[in-house]
């Protein structure tokens, strides 16, 4: 049992880079932020629009608010949401940094959960809120923030960032290690949901037709359309995703792989985009937490540095 | 083990592993799927279809008054988007009493509707691409007469 709490721990709190740590933070807190003014905000404004009836809480709400949902005022969502916002501005900053991150995520579930309460749900946005409170958890605001600014004045009296990339933290490299595993669960499940339902059958090259034809007529869209007229390049298609999402999984355990199914995920979720309109922002903005960006940046420096002096 | 550190390891044991059934679940015959958000299935695009089935990607409600005038009812003069208006198509059919109460209020004043049609537009799929086939009626739901208040 001792082992394997051991290993469990020396697998999750082995010392990690607070500068990837805070790069996580700095691009998720920001994209969600702008999410929340160009998607959140409108999205709400229309939930509050529908007719009450459509109103079931989903189980999120419920447990957070045990003694009942009721449907709330336009003044408390608009109460919620600004100061969901305001702690986002804070998280990206890194100010308060770990108090700013679990209000941001905890806000951002409520305001999701309220706007997916009146029956439609889509996927691209659980991930992030798991993101949030793993940021949340983590020492994310130890480097590249106003506490690390504030910190180093206390002790030296002004700003200092050497060695900036170079700090590292036993709490450091879980959340991204735990995002890294939380990714190949969803295309798992993407791969297990169209296996189950239809079996390898649904890489017969029509089922991707159907949902271009279903786009282009819904959506008028020219892309669309003229997409699902290729029924052998769809089929083909097909068995790229099918082939993806069952093996994203191996990334985990031979990490160079990453140079292959990082950029092929890319042009997926981007073909997705232009031809079914189905935007997942917050998925292509995680894949940075695969690249180990301080030993990136420190070898391109050192590189540079190589460079002028043999010159 | 610290108290910080079980504190993760709590959080990201249980959210792993619930997401790990969640995934998994389908192969047992297990379909959560988005009860319990933001834990979440990730089934999208996942139904196969075959040659000839039919896009239903639309249906549209059309009203019909006492002098047999057609209304069109879209979803524009609901105010609601495409998946809530499928939301409301499917309630009227299941004779919920607020979709129908919704889609009224909706109407300019004056018009006094005795039925709604559920209308689609089916297109087949083939292999060379979509083929439209006209508009059929789904549904007939009689509008109950407003009681005169005279």
């Amino acid at each position: 049992m001792t082992d394997l709490v051991n290993k469990w721990s020396n697998y999750w709190f082995r010392p990690g880079r607070c500068f990837d740590l805070a790069l996580v933070r700095i691009v998720l807190v920001g994209l969600q932020c702008y999410l929340l003014l160009s998607y959140s905000f409108p999205s709400l404004m229309y939930a509050l629009s529908l007719p009450e009836y459509l109103y079931q809480p989903r189980v999120v709400l419920r447990v957070l608010m045990p003694f009942g949902v009721p449907m709330p005022s336009e003044t408390s969502v608009l109460v919620i949401f600004w100061v969901t916002f305001l702690f986002g501005i804070f998280s990206f900053f890194g100010f308060l940094t770990r108090l700013s991150l679990a209000v941001f995520a905890l806000l951002n579930t409520v305001l999701q959960a309220f706007i997916y309460s009146f029956g439609d749900v889509h996927h691209p946005e659980a991930v992030m809120m798991f993101a949030l409170f793993a940021l949340a958890l983590g020492p994310s605001g130890r480097v590249a923030s106003i506490d690390a600014w504030l910190r180093a004045r206390k002790q030296t009296g002004n700003e200092n960032s050497v060695g900036l990339l170079e700090i590292e933290e036993p709490g450091a490299a879980w959340p991204i290690l735990f995002i890294q595993w939380f990714f190949p669960l969803m295309y798992l499940s993407a791969v297990v949901s169209k296996l189950t339902r239809g079996g390898i059958e649904w890489a017969n090259g029509i089922s991707l037709q159907y949902f271009m034809i279903l786009e282009a007529y819904k959506n008028d869209s020219d892309l669309a359309l003229f997409v699902s007229q290729f029924h052998y390049f769809l089929k083909f298609a097909e068995y790229i995703v099918l082939a993806f999402q069952a093996s994203f999984f191996l990334i985990l355990f031979f990490p160079r792989l990453k140079w292959i199914y990082l950029p092929l995920g890319l042009i997926f979720h981007l073909i997705i985009y232009v031809t079914l309109r189905a935007p997942f922002p917050q998925w292509i903005a995680m894949y940075i937490v695969y690249i180990p960006w301080s030993l990136v940046i420190l070898w391109l420096a050192r590189k540079r540095v190589g460079l002028a002096t043999s010159s | 083990m610290s108290f910080y550190r079980a504190i993760v390891s709590a959080f990201i044991g249980i959210s792993l592993v619930f997401q790990a059934i969640i995934a998994l679940g389908p192969i047992g015959g297990l379909n959560i799927g988005t009860k319990f958000w933001p834990f979440v299935n990730y089934a999208m695009y996942s139904r196969s279809f075959k040659e000839g089935d039919f896009v239903d990607y639309y249906r549209l409600l059309e009203g019909i008054t006492r002098s047999g005038e057609r209304i069109e009812i879209p979803m524009e003069s609901l105010g609601l988007h495409l998946w809530h208006y499928r939301d409301l198509v499917r309630d009227l059919e299941r004779q919920r009493p607020e979709a129908l109460d919704l889609v009224l209020a909706s109407l300019p004043p004056g018009i006094e509707l005795v039925e709604i049609e559920v209308k689609s537009f089916p297109v087949a799929v083939t292999r060379s691409g979509p083929v439209e086939q006209g508009s059929i009626v789904l549904d007939r739901i009689p509008v109950p007469a407003k009681e005169s208040s005279e």
